[in-house]
């Protein structure tokens, strides 16, 4: 089930909020967890119900196996835990990877291994990510004695079942224990509402807009001038970010209306004027994970230059991999290892740039890193790179803008895209729309202010309408509904 | 809550928040709703059918007839006596019931000129399932032809698939007209802007030679005449059911094939072209019709083309100029009923 559909947003999450507050009046709070697991099953079955029971089979063993660590020998308890990190990499790697790891053993070896074709479980690498801290934690002893309802609820909860945030088991088990949680409020009803309508305007207006300039430059087009492959590369900068989010805010104002608070996963990622920065305030969850669960036991910053250059490097190939099995997330984790470990040279230096430059620099390694992320293929990511450097194609034969739009409007949207591929003009006009779009990001406050502290105003109100508005509109009209970007990782 | 002094804690601010929005939302989604539907209703329909509209006004005036599909447009031209009935995806099972419907509502066609080109029996062909076709439809279509709704008026037309994804666009584009040709535009503007001849000014040589390539090809591919595959035999038995009827009512047939660009003949699939051609001159010797070819009219002229298969304003006004050289070496004329009446062949046009 998507966020941005009726389905979802007229019916089920009313209703689930209206049932689970009810059964809360009652005082059954069992019973309003009860349902709270089975609509997130139900939200993720929704979606592909197939894959259902290996998410339900995880869950499982993972709380099982976790409480058995105060039961048995402290002796046998770090085997344990090496059993149960196996079975849920194991898992991770078995559906994801395998295809990936066949295919590169084919090449590599000459050999004629068929490809396994698995459907792979939406929100694996989330759910590993998420069971395995839960799993270290409970090794550690930090973990308190938590119900199998309250695990389950945590582990499958819909507005991070499929995409995140990766929540942290003390951020959420507490609240769903605590009476406050109970109550239906209005002021989390409205905070909820307002950042879904923050959520759908990113979504629906924003990255679906950018989609099919994004998915043309990437996938469809023969070559791109200077133009075009810089308004593709920053359009996928742009829509990547509306995108997830949008999604976030989504489940962000989703888990409030059960009064609910998930942790944050952006903080205005591209004002930041270091790549540190940037991976404090991109997918927040995602990088907190890797620094407590990966790169701290792999020894952190304690032993040395080196080894801290090592621990980083690794930490942000595997945070390349977890995004998907292919060698360009590899080297895109690359890039941004390389660029963390160079940061931190450089801070060694006690050399200081200038705020501008730190931030033009630092925005556009992360945008030319991006097209690595975004292409499917090696050629593809060449032919953006070549266009962006392609200084001579500029100043083809002049604005055809005309033309594009009487094409557009008169529903031949291809057409319209073909000339935006061919004419500069078009292009140029498109890339200054990025540009404005990014100057909009870089400038304007993010939705995070509105999650503590979010005070009603008749502007509210109107943005809120304009922006279901527009969901309406193009849902019943133009026929318009995509998947987030994220779903796929 | 509109109080500056609220406080983010004041659960009745954010009680009126909720209550406003959820009631501003249901009131816009509404008043969006009734808009639509009265902008499609009144706007779009009446245009998507406007040749139902002049059909039954001038009806007994049209004394010939051009039938096909959007590359008619080029007939789109002032001749009190002619009637271009053309519109995209007018393909062989649609010309079958427009022909049923002009035999009724215009007796006093003379001439059919009816447009033969190749993608009028390939693939796509099948799917021809456009809303403003569907009023011309009064009985079951054959169902592998694809299914040909029927109008009706009564039906909520901006939440029809036609309709709908226009709606804003037309929208858009009657305000572009109101605000550039003043409140009342013409019908011929209306007209030209609902029949796909996609623009008046748009010059087909001024994009790159890559992109007119593709995009020829990927046209090409759309209508499957990039790869060989075979004639749609139901396709090819109504066009020639089209024809039967159009000679049953004492028409004559003259078959058109339209100009297309360089990029599109170099594409074009040679065997399909080759099989069409053996087909349309098997039923030209078996009805005796001519065949007026203008698919390579133009191959030097590539700046009278808006895109690979359809001529730009000038394009069309080159080429009207020669077809109805060409009719008139054919003896045709195209006088209307009225200025012409009694006589088969009166006065020739200005």
């Amino acid at each position: 089930m998507l966020f941005n559909s009726y389905t979802y947003l007229v019916f089920f999450l009313p209703i689930t909020a209206g049932l689970y507050f009810l059964l809360s009046r009652r005082e059954r709070h069992g019973e309003g967890k009860i349902l709270l697991i089975l609509a997130s099953l139900g939200f993720y079955g929704y979606h592909e119900f197939r894959t259902l029971p290996v998410l339900l089979a995880s869950v499982l063993v993972n709380y099982f196996s976790c409480t058995l660590f105060n039961a048995v020998a402290p002796r046998r308890r770090k085997p344990l835990l090496v059993a149960l990190l196996l079975f849920n990499l194991g898992l991770l790697v078995y559906y994801k990877y395998s295809g990936f790891l066949v295919s590169n053993a084919n090449s590599l070896f000459h050999t004629g291994f068929s490809m396994p074709n698995l459907l792979v479980p939406l929100g694996i690498s989330y759910l590993t990510f998420l069971q395995i801290a839960y799993c270290v934690d409970s090794y550690r002893g930090v973990v308190r004695n938590n119900s199998f309802l309250n695990y389950t609820l945590f582990a499958v909860f819909f507005p991070k079942v499929i995409s995140g945030p990766i929540a942290h088991h003390n951020e959420i088990l507490p609240q769903l224990d605590n009476p406050s949680t109970k109550t239906f409020s209005w002021q989390n009803l409205s905070t909820g509402l307002f950042l879904l309508s923050i959520g759908l305007f990113k979504k629906v207006v924003v990255a679906d807009n950018l989609a099919p300039y994004v998915n043309f430059g990437f996938d469809q087009a023969q070559s791109l001038n200077f133009f075009s492959g810089w308004a593709t590369s920053l359009g996928y900068t742009l829509q990547l970010y509306f995108d997830f989010s949008g999604y976030t805010d989504m489940a962000l104002g989703s888990a409030l209306f059960l009064n609910l608070k998930l942790p944050l996963n952006f903080a205005s990622p591209y004002k930041s004027t270091d790549i540190r920065q940037f991976w404090q305030t991109w997918h927040i969850t995602l990088g907190r994970f890797l620094r407590d669960y990966l790169y701290i036991p792999l020894g952190g910053n304690r032993r040395g230059k080196l080894c801290t250059y090592r621990n980083l490097l690794l930490t942000f190939l595997v945070c390349g991999v977890w995004h998907g099995a292919g060698w360009l997330f590899f080297l895109w984790g690359f890039l941004h290892g390389i660029a963390i470990v160079v940061h931190r040279a450089w801070n060694q230096t006690g050399i200081r740039m200038h705020r501008v430059p730190a931030w033009f620099l630092t925005f556009n390694f992360v945008n030319i890193a991006w097209i690595f992320f975004r292409a499917r293929e090696w050629e593809d990511a060449l032919k953006v790179l070549k266009g962006m450097v392609n200084v001579q194609s500029i100043g083809w034969e002049g604005v055809q803008l005309r033309q594009f739009f009487v094409y557009y409007l008169k529903d031949h949207q291809r057409h319209a895209l073909e000339i935006l591929a061919g004419v500069q003009g078009g292009e140029a006009m498109i890339l200054l729309v990025m540009l404005c779009i990014t100057a909009f990001v870089i400038v304007a406050g993010n939705s995070n202010r509105y999650l503590e502290n979010f005070t009603p105003r008749f502007r509210h109100v109107c943005f809120f309408v304009a922006s279901f508005l527009f969901f309406v509109i193009c849902n019943t009209y133009l026929a318009v509904r995509s998947e987030f970007i994220y779903f796929q990782f | 809550m509109s109080s500056s002094t609220s406080s983010s804690r004041d659960p009745a601010s954010h009680r009126r928040f909720v209550l406003l929005s959820l009631s501003f939302l249901l009131l816009a989604v509404g008043l969006n709703f009734l808009l639509c539907e009265v902008f499609a209703r009144k706007v779009i329909w009446p245009r998507k059918c406007f040749q139902l509209l002049e059909l039954q006004r001038d009806g007994r005036t049209f004394r010939t007839v051009s039938l096909g599909t959007s590359h008619t447009a080029v007939m789109n031209f002032d001749y009190p006596g002619l009637f271009n009935f053309g519109l995209s995806r007018t393909f062989p099972s649609i010309m079958y019931f427009k022909m049923k419907y002009l035999a009724k509502a215009a007796p006093n066609v003379r001439t059919l000129l009816l447009e033969a080109d190749t993608h009028l029996f390939y693939g796509l062909a099948a799917h021809c399932d456009k809303y403003q076709h569907s009023v011309y439809i009064d009985e079951d279509v054959d169902p592998s032809l694809g299914n040909h709704p029927r109008g009706s008026k009564g039906e909520f037309l901006s939440l029809k698939e036609e309709i709908a994804p226009t709606v804003y666009k037309q929208m858009a584009m009657s305000l572009h007209r109101l605000l550039t040709s003043g409140k009342n535009s013409s019908e011929k503007t209306a007209r030209s802007a609902e029949t796909e001849d996609v623009s008046e000014d748009v010059r087909w040589d001024l994009l790159p030679r890559e992109v007119r390539e593709q995009t020829a090809i990927s046209r090409l591919k759309h209508f499957s005449l990039y790869d060989y595959e075979p004639m749609n035999p139901l396709l090819v038995e109504y066009y020639e059911k089209t024809i039967r009827m159009a000679l049953n009512q004492g028409m004559r047939v003259i078959f058109i094939r339209y100009p297309l660009t360089n990029e599109f003949l170099a594409h074009h699939n040679p065997q399909i072209e080759d099989e069409v051609s053996a087909f349309l001159g098997a039923l030209s010797k078996k009805y005796g019709i001519p065949l007026l070819d203008y698919r390579k009219v133009f191959v030097d002229r590539q700046d009278l083309f808006s895109n690979q298969d359809h001529c730009n304003g000038e394009g069309k006004k080159v080429l009207r100029e020669r077809i109805l050289a060409d009719l008139r070496g054919l003896g045709v004329s195209m006088v209307s009923a009225a200025a012409g009446e009694g006589s088969p062949d009166g006065p020739q046009n200005p």
